[in-house]
């Protein structure tokens, strides 16, 4: 006998406002079906309104988790339009701000990953508070803990103090002490790897067919990340390995953004060490935007939580047509084909570990 | 199991890393964007942050000054980003963003400030 | 500890009745203060001197607001099957032995303290299928079988202690234990015990019935308000019964040197209460499958084991 179950809008795990209709046979899950939509905001109409360095504050409010990731692909689209090029020292910067935003939006994912698993915010608060620390870094750099609205066209719009290096590293022996006692907290909890292990298994040819990217298709043993192949910034003079696991399993997925956080702290060592002298700003705001010179403009990241693309349509002084395509709005549609046949508790391990944002998924 | 619960219990030492808001405050930078603040003397009118401004908080009113009467902005802050286009643009630098975040009221019509009140 | 007058009958209840609410009380505070230390914040702090009076404050606010009903909810049985529950955890807490000449002393405690604790999973079901919420049903279904599958443990470990003491009288279980406490002697025992006791106390990592994160709390759904109040009173007081069987049967009870016994029982009960509290603060919650598993073919044998030992090694 078919049950039908609404978790509904309003639910303490569902990050965000996501309906789910999931059909039940007993205890095992036969359909689910998402209802989204609940936080459109029109992002892309609203841009096609302004002039170009008006809406780097809007797309920065398409993920309120890692801002200042979204603010940099919208930011080299135009620059890429007009033609502009960051210099060296500017390409450093953008790097190192970037790689600190994914290890503090990869904090916040195992916080909630953890309250979804049911260990009331125990994990919740530690996590928060080590993401607090980079986000006091970061107030000191920009000005503000959440919307920064720092990329300006060819740079920066402040750059690092001077006491940023010590700071920073300090900041990342910390972390590196940390990650090792998070690691002894979760995996040496047997009730932990018991409901992570073999849930929500997704294999390499499904993931490659729909779609997904970023950790839950490197968790699929897809060997494909934005960073090494459309290379972007100064990953390759970094040396920069994509993490790779081949299980396909929650527990995969954990262990891919773990490895990620590791990278990165590696990422802004040496990003540090070889950092040149000079000027990083950028071009302050005017009421009138230089002359643009392409018509048409795509440009790919590798955002926290997967790839982010954007085709960008130009006029003389806003953007004609504006696309985005979103990470999380792709990760979203492949639940169906991995909760089927999973049990009802399983649902919230495998939607945790897809690291949704639901302002992500309606734009 | 055992080693989670050692690391629960090393955490009972650790010092509280939560502030008890009114009485104890956090320090902030220097660059803070909180609220506008503006200097009517230096102010030449030329409407550029009512330009710039991508949510339509700044409009142009008619104020008293001691040079005479002449138009000032005024800032709506249900409206305001805090994004900080309005201080870049601005060519005298007379609108700046202090550190003040705490601004409260009762009734939602004491949000639109007049110039005079941008203190 | 026999009762002579009805004086004596009515101070032995209302000194019970006072230590009860005294547990209650003092360990919903020290429950919320543990709870935040371990996750870094304060904790209650703004009521009273280290925040003592928060909860009497939140009780006091619980008991004020309006009994809202559901439509679909069977009238009778939803209003008074709490205060049952309520009655049962606070009868078989007088059914214990306390020192000082407080308490019943009864030659068969062991046996009546759990046939009338089986009758608790047939009120909790009562609770949440009365209710008349898709939700509260499919939480009381699982927390019946989840009862089903750990109490045979339960009993057991509890009849090896019995095998060895040769009676069913609490009293005389905790003076056999005056040289060397059970814990020692039957670690296993001792282990069964505790985990079988969490999953009848419902409390993490076996709390299903209230899982936060997925129903949404579970039976408690839609309980008026002064319900909930009473529902908090009851989970405390389960967890004062639970503390003191494992501190009476393996801990010792009441015997140590130099203090008086209530207070050595008193510190044993909060030492247990203590360890049950960071055990929340560590763990996530187990999937329904994988808790019977753990139930029937782990703590199952454990204890079959623990009776072969405790009969081979240690009875005559």
């Amino acid at each position: 006998m078919l049950t039908k179950i609404n978790v509904g809008p309003i639910h303490p795990s569902t990050h965000g406002v996501l309906r789910l209709v999931v059909t039940l046979d007993g205890d095992t899950i036969v359909d689910v079906e998402p209802h989204i939509g609940f936080l459109h905001r029109g992002v892309e109409k609203l841009a096609e309104n302004r002039m170009y360095m008006q809406s780097e504050s809007y797309m920065e409010k398409i993920d309120y988790v890692a801002p200042m990731a979204y603010s940099d692909l919208y930011v080299a689209a135009v620059e890429e339009a007009m033609g502009i090029h960051p210099n060296e020292r500017a390409k450093y910067v953008r790097l190192i701000l970037l790689e600190f935003q994914r290890i503090a939006s990869h904090l916040l994912w195992l916080g909630t990953f953890c309250n979804d698993l049911g260990l009331m915010f125990t994990m919740f608060t530690w996590t928060l508070k080590d993401r607090d620390l980079i986000l006091n870094l970061l107030q000191d750099v920009t000005g503000s803990r959440m919307f920064y609205v720092n990329m300006r066209l060819g740079g920066v719009s402040i750059d690092l103090p001077p006491n940023f290096e010590e700071h920073a590293n300090k900041l990342l022996d910390y972390l590196e002490k940390r990650f090792k006692e998070y690691e002894i907290f979760l995996e040496k909890n047997p009730v932990f790897i018991e409901r992570t292990k073999g849930v929500g298994v997704l294999k390499k040819e499904d993931a490659i067919a729909l779609g997904v990217t970023g950790p839950v298709l490197r968790a699929s043993g897809v060997n494909f990340d934005v960073r090494r192949d459309y290379a972007y910034y100064v990953y390759e003079k970094l040396h920069f390995i994509p993490q790779i696991q081949t299980k396909g399993d929650s527990f995969a997925r954990y262990k891919v953004r773990m490895q990620e956080m590791k990278e990165s702290i590696k990422l802004i060592r040496s990003a540090l060490k070889l950092m040149p002298e000079g000027d990083a700003l950028g071009m302050p705001i005017k009421l009138i935007s230089p002359p643009v010179k392409e018509k048409e403009v795509i440009v790919r990241r590798e955002l926290p939580r997967g790839e982010g693309m954007i085709f960008m349509v130009t006029d003389k002084q806003r953007p004609y047509r504006l696309s985005l395509r979103t990470p999380a709005f792709i990760n979203l549609s492949a639940l169906k084909y991995i909760a089927k046949g999973a049990s009802y508790a399983d649902l919230f391990s495998i939607l945790g570990s897809l690291d949704l944002v639901m302002a992500d998924v309606d734009k | 199991m055992l080693k989670p619960i050692i690391e629960t219990i090393k955490a009972l030492g650790k010092e509280r890393f939560t502030t008890t808001f009114p009485e104890e405050k956090e320090r902030q930078p220097d660059n803070y964007r909180g609220l506008h603040r503006l200097d009517v003397e230096t102010c030449i009118s030329c409407g550029a942050c009512e330009r710039i401004c991508p949510n339509r908080t700044i409009t142009m009113v008619d104020a008293n000054t001691s040079k005479g009467r002449r138009k000032l902005p005024q800032i709506d802050i249900e409206r305001c980003l805090f994004c900080g286009l309005c201080e870049e643009v601005c060519p005298t630098r007379a609108l700046t963003l202090t550190k003040n975040y705490e601004y409260t009221e009762f009734d939602r019509r004491h949000f639109i400030r007049r110039p005079e009140e941008l203190r | 500890m026999l009762i002579s007058s009805v004086e004596e009958l009515i101070f032995e209840v209302i000194a019970i009745f006072i230590l009860i609410v005294f547990f209650d009380y003092t360990f919903g505070w020290l429950e919320r203060k543990t709870i935040a230390k371990a996750q870094l914040r304060h904790g209650p702090t703004y009521l009273g001197k280290f925040g003592v009076l928060q909860n009497l404050a939140d009780i006091l606010k619980l008991l004020t607001k309006e009994n809202v009903m559901p439509k679909n909810a069977d009238k009778l049985v939803f209003s008074t099957v709490p205060l049952l529950l309520l009655a049962l955890f606070i009868f078989l807490v007088y059914l214990l032995p306390f020192p000082n000449s407080l308490g019943i002393d009864i030659s068969i405690g062991l046996l009546a303290i759990f046939v009338l604790l089986s009758f608790s999973p047939l009120l909790i079901f009562l609770t949440g299928a009365a209710s008349g919420n898709k939700f509260s049903l499919i939480s009381a279904q699982r927390s019946v079988i989840m009862s089903l599958a750990y109490e045979v443990p339960l009993i057991l470990s509890v009849a090896a202690v019995a095998l060895y003491t040769g009676s069913f009288n609490i009293a005389n279980i905790v003076y056999s234990q005056a040289r060397i406490p059970f814990i020692v002697l039957m670690p296993i025992g001792f282990f069964v015990f505790f985990i079988a006791m969490l999953a009848e106390l419902e409390r993490p990592p076996f709390d299903l019935r209230e899982a936060d994160s997925e129903l949404i709390a579970g039976w408690l759904v839609d309980v008026g308000a002064p319900y909930y109040a009473m529902a908090l009173f009851v989970d405390y007081t389960r967890m004062f019964l639970g503390s003191l069987l494992i501190s009476l049967l393996f801990l010792g009870g009441w015997l140590g040197p130099y203090l008086p016994g209530l207070i050595w029982l008193l510190i044993k009960v909060f030492v247990v209460a203590f360890v049950i509290v960071i055990i929340r603060a560590t763990t996530v919650r187990m999937r329904l499958d994988r808790l019977m598993r753990f139930g029937w073919f782990w703590l199952l044998p454990l204890a079959v084991l623990n009776i072969i030992f405790t009969f081979i090694f240690f009875v005559k």
